[in-house]
């Protein structure tokens, strides 16, 4: 055990992401994607299921693995719902990592979408080849206005010669916009950025959960190179070692529970039981800390135990939130 | 992991956008259209990012991932041999290839004023006239070339960046400035008295070309480049193992220069020595510029004169006087000061002079290589304890400068006073003779050879043939 646990710790400060079989469907399609040059597409799940940590922490290093070569990818997260164009160009000047942009004195609209252009051009050039990936989170947020902005950009990169693909990743409420972008004289725009799609899910197997949990177990570290994965770190006073993925079965069981039962009843078969990565995490976050302190290791091999830890992560209530506008 | 986190650069640029031997002023024409910045913005960044050349050269090495050799090229130059040796007053303009510059190219080497013709394409050289702007005058001489380039590389070359540029000739030509100023650093420049810098003007550029190729031959492709004359280094004496050993020896002791002064000095303080080749030379040249000495030609006789030339030659009157100088009569006195009677010379700083010769005096007793005779009498008699043939050595040295020296008199006499250049009255300081036929000392396998670029006979010749043609 540790004597002294350090709050640096990424269990502790939540810094950190367990790759999952979901993160690894949304890898390959966007690759397959690339490799189809398919000029924008949408992936789109409930909030909280892990697509944005996908693109943080494994998107382009497992893509630049798929094709072995540097990828020339920007990832704009759009924060702000009100922009003015000048804010947009810049907003995405500032996500490609531009060294001369000084944020208090943003460039005006022309120089800055000017300068995109030749960023683009810059990625494209340094990964030898013409082409280039927008991944744009948070991109329900996007208005017609900035996709509007956004085909103007990628025609004229189209003139010089390079392909700009633009891939959003949203909350599933993303889902009426090809719709609504198609019925409302835009189909264009439609059928540019959203020509392709595909839904993040949550786990939805036990294989999938025993498969997160060993990750936990073995295939995680921490300080680096010290060959201590975090479960090892959080070890119980009484240095027993027990696994996380040893409780697969009651944890399952334990979400299982506390699918609400209203969903249960009445749309059972619409709603499959889809567990959210957050609260996988939380609930493992929640139990090293927890069994640090405990000496009797018989106690979690039983449901209620997990029950208990579980229904603190809010998970019922989240089910019902993310169910309801399907 | 394949890439580490930068691996792109965080401004804008392309992936082997640097060319070697390319200008500065093309990187920094690159840089600002594709990071839509101003000359200004780009030099305020520039300075305030990185303080030295070597934080520069680091940046574009790791940021814009530009091989080191390329780099080295660009920013890490040293300056090159010709550009050295050549006066260059003002910079006129910006000059380029237009056929590079539609490639997207600009090389260093296009903008050297020794440069006539691109070493690529063999296509003569344009210059694009920058002219002082008075609207605005706070933009720079190098903004306004920068920006020169951005508006050419604007108007066609970035589209067509993906040509391949062969720049075989551009590398040819670097490594044989580089080899010539390697062997340039062997010979000994000697000019005659103080004069130690004078570099080769513009006009003269072909009399430095001729000696680099006396140095090291181009090849033929470089050829086309410098096509001068290339007869005219002469290598005019080589002295013999032993006597080359004991000017080794003289030369470690003092500087070859300094020792000339000294025995100019020597010379004319030993009535024996009075009748040198180098003096006769001087005596005879004098006299025919005396000859040249005509009213046509003399300033003295302008319009405010009008006959009083002839009076003044009948009355045995010299022209020169404190109002009034003569040309001819100025020359003959400053070849006069400086060859014949070196007491009297007020051009030269003759306090330095003095001080190098009893310097030189000093040095020459305590290695024993001098002997003074009679110590404590006035009129002492010093003894050089040379042997003959160095002793001669010396002396064909002085000639060879005597024969440039009045090579350049007779320059001046044809080009600024047969041509009337001159239009003012003339002031002996206004005028100051570069020497453009350079003696060099080479020291080559235990022997020195000396090596002049002149050939005074026809110099002379020519001036004798304009006199006579001005007399008829």
């Amino acid at each position: 055990m540790q004597n002294k646990i350090d709050s640096r710790h990424p269990i502790l400060t939540q810094e950190y992401a367990i790759f999952t079989p979901p993160m690894q469907r949304m890898i390959n399609i966007i690759g397959d994607w690339i490799d189809h040059k398919v000029c924008g597409g949408y992936i789109y799940g409930p909030s909280r299921f892990g697509k944005s940590r996908t693109v943080k922490w494994y998107l382009k290093q497992e893509l630049e693995e798929r094709f072995k070569s540097y990828l020339p990818m920007i990832v704009w997260i759009r924060r702000d719902s009100i922009m003015t164009e000048a804010e947009f160009w810049n907003q995405l000047l500032l996500a490609s990592n531009y060294d001369l942009l000084d944020i208090h004195k943003p460039k005006n609209r022309i120089i800055a979408r000017s300068i995109f252009e030749e960023r683009v051009k810059t990625f494209a050039s340094y990964a030898d080849c013409n082409y280039a990936v927008l991944v744009i989170d948070e991109a329900h947020e996007v208005t017609l206005k900035e996709w509007k902005w956004l085909l103007g950009l990628q025609n004229s990169l189209d003139y010089s010669g390079i392909r700009l693909s633009v891939f959003s990743i949203a909350s599933h409420n993303i889902l009426y916009q090809p719709n609504y972008l198609s019925r409302t004289g835009n189909p264009h725009i439609a059928a540019r950025f959203f020509a392709a799609d595909f839904r993040f899910s949550g786990i939805k197997k036990i294989e999938e959960l025993h498969y997160i949990l060993q990750s936990y177990d073995e295939d995680s570290e921490w300080p680096e190179g010290s060959n201590i994965s975090y479960t090892q770190y959080f070890l119980p006073i009484s240095n027993i070692s027990c696994k996380l993925s040893d409780y697969t079965e009651v944890i399952w069981r334990a979400f299982e529970d506390l699918f609400p039962p209203e969903l249960n009843n009445r749309i059972r078969n619409k709603v499959p039981l889809e567990i959210p990565m957050q609260h996988i995490a939380l609930t493992v976050e929640k139990f090293l800390r927890i069994r640090m302190k405990i000496d009797d290791i018989e106690r979690f091999d039983k449901v209620d135990f997990w029950l208990d830890i579980i229904a603190s992560t809010g998970f019922s209530k989240h089910i019902q939130m993310i169910a309801n506008p399907v | 992991m394949i890439m580490s986190k930068n691996a792109y650069p965080k401004v804008n640029w392309r992936k082997d956008h640097l060319y070697k031997y390319e200008s500065y002023e093309s990187f920094v024409a690159k840089f600002c259209i594709l990071n839509l910045l101003t000359v200004k913005q780009f030099q305020k960044i520039w300075n305030r990012k990185f303080q030295t050349n070597q934080e520069r050269v680091k940046f574009i090495e790791n940021v814009l991932k530009e091989s080191p050799e390329i780099i080295k090229t660009v920013f890490l130059m040293p300056q090159d041999i010709l550009s050295k040796n050549i006066i260059i007053n003002k910079r006129l303009g910006l000059k380029y290839c237009n056929k590079c510059l539609i490639m997207g190219y600009h090389s260093l080497f296009h903008d050297k004023v020794w440069l006539e013709i691109c070493p690529i394409h063999k296509c003569l050289l344009l210059q694009e006239k920058i002219l002082p702007n008075t609207t605005y005058p706070t933009i720079t001489l190098f903004e306004k070339r920068v920006i020169t380039l951005i508006k050419f590389y604007r108007k066609n070359s970035l589209k067509n960046n993906n040509k391949e540029i062969n720049l075989k000739s551009i590398e040819e030509l670097s490594d044989w400035l580089e080899n010539i100023s390697y062997l340039y650093e062997k010979y000994i420049e000697i000019s005659h008295l103080d004069n130690m810098v004078v570099k080769y003007t513009l006009n003269s550029k072909e009399k430095l070309f001729s000696f680099c190729h006396f140095i090291l031959p181009p090849n033929d492709n470089l050829l086309d480049l410098f096509p001068y004359d290339i007869g005219a280094m002469k290598n005019v004496y080589t002295l013999s193992e032993i006597a080359s050993y004991e000017l080794k020896k003289l030369i470690n002791i003092i500087p070859l220069q300094h020792f000339l002064i000294f025995y100019q000095f020597y010379c004319e303080r030993n009535s024996e020595n009075l009748s040198k080749e180098f003096t006769n030379y001087i005596k005879e040249s004098i006299v025919k510029i005396l000859n040249l000495h005509q009213e046509s030609i003399c300033l003295w006789s302008d319009k405010a004169y009008v006959g009083k030339w002839e009076y003044f030659e009948v009355d045995f009157y010299f022209h020169n006087n404190l109002y009034k100088v003569c040309i001819f009569e100025n020359l003959l006195e400053k070849i006069n000061m400086d060859w014949l009677s070196m007491n009297k010379n007020k051009k030269q700083d003759l306090d330095k002079l003095y001080s190098i010769y009893y310097k030189c005096k000093k040095l020459l007793i305590e290695n024993n290589m001098m002997t003074i005779f009679n110590e404590n009498d006035f009129l002492q008699k010093i003894n050089l304890n040379f042997s003959t043939e160095l002793l001669s050595f010396f002396d064909f040295i002085l000639y060879e400068l005597a024969k440039n020296y009045i090579a350049d008199i007779y320059r001046f006499l044809k080009e600024e006073v047969y041509a009337h250049r001159v239009t003012s009255r003339y002031f002996s300081t206004t005028y100051k003779f570069n020497s453009m036929n350079r003696i060099y000392l080479k020291y080559e396998g235990n022997q020195y050879v000396l090596i002049n670029s002149h050939s005074a006979e026809e110099e002379l010749n020519d001036l004798d043939k304009e006199h006579t043609i001005l007399k008829d």
